[in-house]
């Protein structure tokens, strides 16, 4: 039960970025924003249902598909873990397509806008033969789990879709940020980044737990943490101001139209 | 008066933009004010007027934005002047090449009336000089009067120092101003026109939202 407090905590962080970047996505008019809340929104999302699984009593958590529930543990990997990912890769898309908008000389960081078509290209690929060996050879040939070939194939798949929106986000983002000059997008990339800083060292210092025995509630707490940056990372995308005090003296009688 | 191609915005306005004038429109980057220019064009093609339009962009990513707005013009296109993809190219280190093309545009269609549509203009302000741009402008706003053409230009909010904002804003005949507000827990747009010379201003603020067959108008209300 000691568990259960942080990990709410963390569940409620992650839900409040989800829930704020989804809702400011419905105004959001510009498609490509658009792409970058949604992409912030599922992220949190997904973040929020794997947190869940930590405090959900277990038959609760194995009918959301928990390990031991009626999905396979592969199903289970797949949507806590591959499908996040391509989300992540999403956004890190979108993010610099966006970008580049708001670059006075529009320059194309890296050939992006004709090198995403590849990339994408490879992640389906790498994500056809992620599902074929899980799935369609499991189905067919029974337990392959013995079988090493099969494992580093699916070793090196994992590897890519994990490795895929890293490298292109670490690679594209920097210029990307550089480049714009739109200030919105800069505090947008800025809280994103540390929302990731935060996030990889509360998962790190998880797993470290498991090898050390050693219980601290400050990862949990780092969890909490990024959740409230990517909750600030959302909210970025849109600058609001506060309304003014005399917002019509005198509003004529109008009018619903559309052209 | 030339019409926005939005009927509330026409209503509002008077029967759209006046003859002769310069629109700015300004807006964060999240609002997307260039429909207020795809709607211009689009209604100008329709009424057979000649649509210039300026943009750093590809011909291609603007007609696949303007398609999300509901707009296919279909046959019916501007002339572009365009980063990619137009009949004439956009070269954003040549400010001078782009004020001679757009007079010869005007003074080729002199005859007809003339609907241009730019969204380089910030892009221009933050690669050029502000005496450069001043020039710019005027020069372009001169040969916009003498053909009584009307010229609606967009302007990201937010990514200019305040007086340059404030400099562009006095130079403009019209402004149509576009922001989010927040109330509480509740994010919105709002828009008002805080000036239009030759035609009606309205300082006070209207709800507005994007749909798929054009956009919306009301009263704002608290």
């Amino acid at each position: 039960m000691g568990w259960a407090i942080p990990w709410t905590l963390v569940v409620a962080a992650f839900l409040a970025a989800g829930s704020r970047a989804l809702i400011l996505r419905q105004i959001i008019t510009v498609r490509l924003r658009r792409r970058q809340a949604l992409g912030i929104g599922l992220t949190a999302v997904a973040l929020a249902w794997f947190s869940s699984l930590f405090i959900l009593p277990s038959s609760l958590n194995i009918s959301l598909g928990g390990p031991g529930s009626s999905l396979s543990v592969d199903a289970f990997f797949f949507f806590f873990f591959v499908l996040p990912w391509l989300i992540f890769f999403y956004w890190v898309d979108a993010s610099a397509l966006n970008a580049r908008r708001f670059d006075p000389l529009l320059r194309d960081s890296l050939h992006w806008s004709k090198a995403r078509k590849w990339v994408w290209g490879l992640a389906a690929a790498i994500l056809f033969i992620f599902v074929l060996i899980n799935f369609v050879a499991v189905g067919l040939l029974g337990d392959l789990s013995n079988n090493s070939s099969v494992d580093a194939l699916e070793g090196i798949t994992i590897f890519t879709i994990v490795g895929l929106p890293f490298v292109t986000g670490l690679i594209l983002l920097p210029f990307a940020t550089r480049r714009s000059r739109d200030p919105t997008m800069r505090e947008h990339f800025k809280w994103f980044g540390y929302f990731v800083g935060f996030l990889g060292l509360g998962t790190v210092g998880l797993f470290l737990e498991d090898f050390t025995g050693l219980i601290l509630p400050i990862w949990q707490i780092m969890w909490v943490v990024s959740g409230y940056w990517l909750y600030r990372s959302g909210s970025s995308l849109v600058v609001v101001s506060p309304l003014p005090s005399n917002t019509d003296p005198d509003p004529p009688k109008l009018m619903m139209g559309a052209s | 008066m030339a019409s926005s191609g939005v009927p509330a915005l026409d209503k509002l306005l008077g029967d759209g933009y006046p003859d002769g004038s310069t629109i700015l429109v300004t807006s964060q980057p999240v609002i997307a004010k260039e429909a207020l220019g795809y709607w211009f064009t689009h209604s100008g093609l329709i009424q057979g007027d000649f649509c210039l339009y300026v943009t750093r962009l590809a011909v291609r990513d603007v007609l696949k934005d303007q398609k999300s707005f509901g707009i296919d013009s279909g046959q019916k296109v501007p002339l572009w002047i365009a980063g990619e993809g137009g009949q004439i190219k956009y070269d954003l280190n040549d400010l001078a090449g782009l004020s001679f093309n757009i007079k010869e545009v005007l003074k080729q269609n002199s005859g007809r009336r003339i609907r241009i549509v730019i969204d380089v203009l910030s892009s221009l302000l933050m690669l050029n000089q502000p005496e450069t741009m001043y020039r710019f402008v005027t020069q372009l706003f001169a040969d916009i009067k003498q053909y009584d053409a009307v010229l609606l230009a967009t302007l990201e909010d937010g990514m200019h120092p305040p007086q340059v904002v404030t400099a562009m804003q006095q130079l403009f005949d019209g402004i149509v101003e576009m922001k989010m507000y927040e109330e509480g827990l509740r994010v919105f747009p709002l828009l008002r026109v805080p000036k239009m010379r030759g035609g009606r201003s309205q300082p006070g603020y209207y709800n507005f939202n994007f749909t798929s067959t054009g956009m919306e108008v009301s009263a704002y209300a608290k």
